[in-house]
């Protein structure tokens, strides 16, 4: 008989393990990048730095922005384990039956996810030393590199790994407890998510006023840095309720019945939708901001090599981060349906054309992505590139016309994604899901 | 509640959001007893038998297992009770799909920390007493309702269980099997001393218990004397 916590922690799967090593090589490469930028010293730098790292001034910002990248990353990470969500909780709940214990069902999980998480986490420092290759080096020309080659993370390099694994072993808890509490509520309804995002996008609020209001450049920069943290922090913890309130607002007007299927999902499982939602808002955010820079270095006559490198490599990294949200998101759309397909099955049965189901994969994608996108993309397009920044007419029109493209971007990334997993949506609405044991 | 108690549900309220399930349940279950609870579709009698195991905490009222109360407990030590004192069987059987049917019935020993070997000799003699030996090295997908109500049943009794609780455990079986599984599940709590409480709408079933608890629309009433 093969040992217990074997068995249960394989049942995870290969292909769930390797995303998280995946993921977590990543976030660890792009942490070891961040940690080698910080630890510049502020005097002569023996190599040539792309302009935002190589200045002290601007640097705090570039790590800052590297850190955020690695985001998408943790996202995706948190998105693996929600896939076969429905299968964890019917071998959760059957291992509860059997009589695990909750504590066993969390250190099951941990290590489910720990293990994949550690080797990823120190496969990260293949993926520091590939960056390093790709955006270092005499190759870089006047640009100038992103990753320091004379500076590396040093001792800095084994919290950073351990810090990395130990999330992946939390985050693996976690899944564990919330499926062994989904057993115990499944006859039941889920608690809705509550607003407590207001509290760190008040702490926002408060220390950009602390920002804005002078003191010296120290408290000034921390100020900033640590609101830009909480806003992100905030709007990712405020996401959920927000998309379950607009599903159930969007639910009031009639709706083409793809809608009511998309949107009623999310309103009973907001999670995965909030999260790609707020994901898909950064994106759309960092990429209309990035045009209305290019816009501005653009008409300012003399564009700065470097700057307009730094936007593109921003660019460049958003739309990855774009197709890897809007993907998983779809991804776990389709499998709640296969979790679902005898009820799935049942109304096609009964009438409802398989072509519906289908599109309320699109439906549920674009209704949880568009409405925080298009913020998003306001506020880092006309609103950023004119009013703050100032510029005339043909700007304005610029910067609107980069706004309404991202938002495209969006929905074309949402639409191409649902059609490559329409045929595992199809597959939900076969008839041979009626049949019964 | 006496010496002779082994279990005393009382008072109990429990509601999912804003739907009440129990509104004032309360049981009592002797050693060696039999007890039908019955009532219609969404009674409340699942939502019963979960409290009862210390599944799930009511909102109002108490359990308590000789004498322990459940809300004493945190939901680690429930556990451990339910998995050293009681057998629970449900509906569709509940086999972790990944493991076979012998390391099935052996997870409540491993997770008792009981050696692997004399975990499995332990599983294969009570696959053999239900008539499915021959399965021990399938997986619960390859095997039949009946057969993993059976897996089932030797699951809850491997530890030697003073209480099984059992919710339709026939719910999802043809009349023959469902015939033949409670026979099994009688024969088999029987031997082992337990007492058994079965929450079932099958007239059938009911009859063959010592005593007859009623759930309508989350309360109980006693209904039929003692067999």
């Amino acid at each position: 008989m093969r040992p217990l916590w074997l068995v249960v922690v394989r049942t995870g799967g290969i292909g769930r393990a390797a995303t998280v090593a995946v993921c977590t090589a990543f976030t660890s490469g792009l942490l070891l990048v961040a940690v080698s930028v910080l630890r510049l010293g502020s005097g002569s730098i023996p190599e040539r730095l792309l302009a935002p790292i190589a200045d002290p001034g601007t640097r705090g910002g570039a790590v800052l922005g590297i850190v955020l990248a690695a985001l998408p990353f943790l996202l995706l990470l948190d998105q693996s384990l929600r896939l076969g969500a429905g299968e964890r909780e019917r071998r959760f709940g059957a291992l509860a039956v059997g009589g695990a214990a909750p504590a066993d069902l969390r250190r099951w999980g941990a290590i489910e996810v720990g293990v994949p998480a550690a080797v990823g986490a120190v496969g990260g420092l293949l993926v520091h030393g590939g960056l390093r290759l790709l955006l270092s080096g005499p190759h870089m020309g006047r640009v100038g590199s992103v990753v320091p080659e004379q500076t590396g993370p040093g001792w800095w390099t084994v919290p950073v790994l351990l810090t990395v694994a130990a999330y992946g072993a939390w985050a693996g808890r976690r899944a564990a407890a919330r499926a062994a509490d989904s057993w115990l509520v499944s006859r039941g309804l889920r608690r809705p998510p509550r607003p407590w995002g207001f509290i760190p996008l008040a702490g926002a609020l408060v220390l950009a006023l602390v920002s804005f209001g002078g003191g010296g450049r120290t408290v000034t920069t921390a100020a900033l840095l640590a609101a830009i943290v909480l806003l992100v922090v905030g709007a990712a913890s405020l996401a959920p309720w927000l998309v379950r309130r607009s599903a159930l607002r969007a639910l009031h007007r009639p709706r083409h019945p793809a809608a009511v299927l998309g949107l009623r999902r999310i309103a009973a499982d907001p999670g995965p939708a909030a999260r790609a939602g707020a994901a898909t808002g950064a994106v759309a955010l960092a990429l209309a901001t990035v045009l209305s820079l290019v816009v501005d270095t653009r008409s300012s006559g003399d564009p700065d090599v470097g700057l307009v490198a730094s936007l593109v490599t921003v660019g460049l990294v958003a739309g990855v981060a774009l197709l890897l949200v809007c993907g998983s998101l779809v991804v776990h759309a389709v499998e709640v349906l296969t979790d679902r397909r005898r009820s799935v099955a049942a109304i096609v049965a009964g009438g409802v054309p398989a072509s519906v189901v289908r599109r309320s994969v699109r439906a549920e994608a674009l209704a949880a992505t568009l409405p925080l996108a298009v913020p998003g993309a306001l506020l880092g397009g006309p609103v950023y590139g004119w009013l703050l920044a100032g510029g005339g007419l043909v700007e304005l029109l610029l910067v609107t016309v980069g706004a309404a493209a991202v938002v495209a971007l969006v929905a074309l990334a949402v639409v191409l994604a649902a059609r490559l997993v329409g045929p595992l949506a199809d597959a939900a609405t076969d008839p041979v899901n009626l049949r019964t044991a | 509640m006496n010496s002779t108690t082994l279990l005393h549900a009382t008072g109990l309220q429990k509601s999912f959001g804003r739907t009440p399930a129990l509104r004032g349940a309360s049981l009592t279950v002797g050693p060696r007893e039999r007890v039908a609870v019955r009532g219609r579709s969404g009674s409340g009698k699942s939502t019963l038998l979960l409290c009862l195991a210390g599944v799930l905490l009511p909102d109002a009222g108490g359990v308590t297992y000789l004498g322990r109360r459940y809300d004493a407990m945190t939901a680690d030590e429930r556990a451990r009770l339910r998995r050293r004192e009681m057998g629970l069987v449900l509906q569709h059987g509940q086999l972790v799909p990944e493991l076979t049917v012998l390391e099935n019935v052996a997870l409540p020993l491993l997770l008792e920390k009981v050696e692997r070997s004399s975990a499995a000799l332990l599983a294969h003699e009570w696959l053999a007493r239900l008539g499915v030996a021959e399965l021990a090295d399938a997986r619960p997908a390859e095997i039949s309702g009946g057969q993993a109500q059976r897996a089932a049943i030797a699951r809850a009794l491997v530890t030697g269980p003073q209480l099984v609780l059992a919710d339709e455990p026939t719910g999802s079986l043809d009349t023959v099997g469902a015939d033949e599984v409670m026979a099994v599940l009688l024969e088999a709590t029987r031997s082992c001393d337990a007492a058994l409480v079965v929450v079932t709408h099958d007239n059938r079933v009911a009859a063959r218990m010592d005593r007859e608890v009623s759930v309508e629309d989350g309360s109980t009433e006693p209904a039929g004397a003692l067999r």
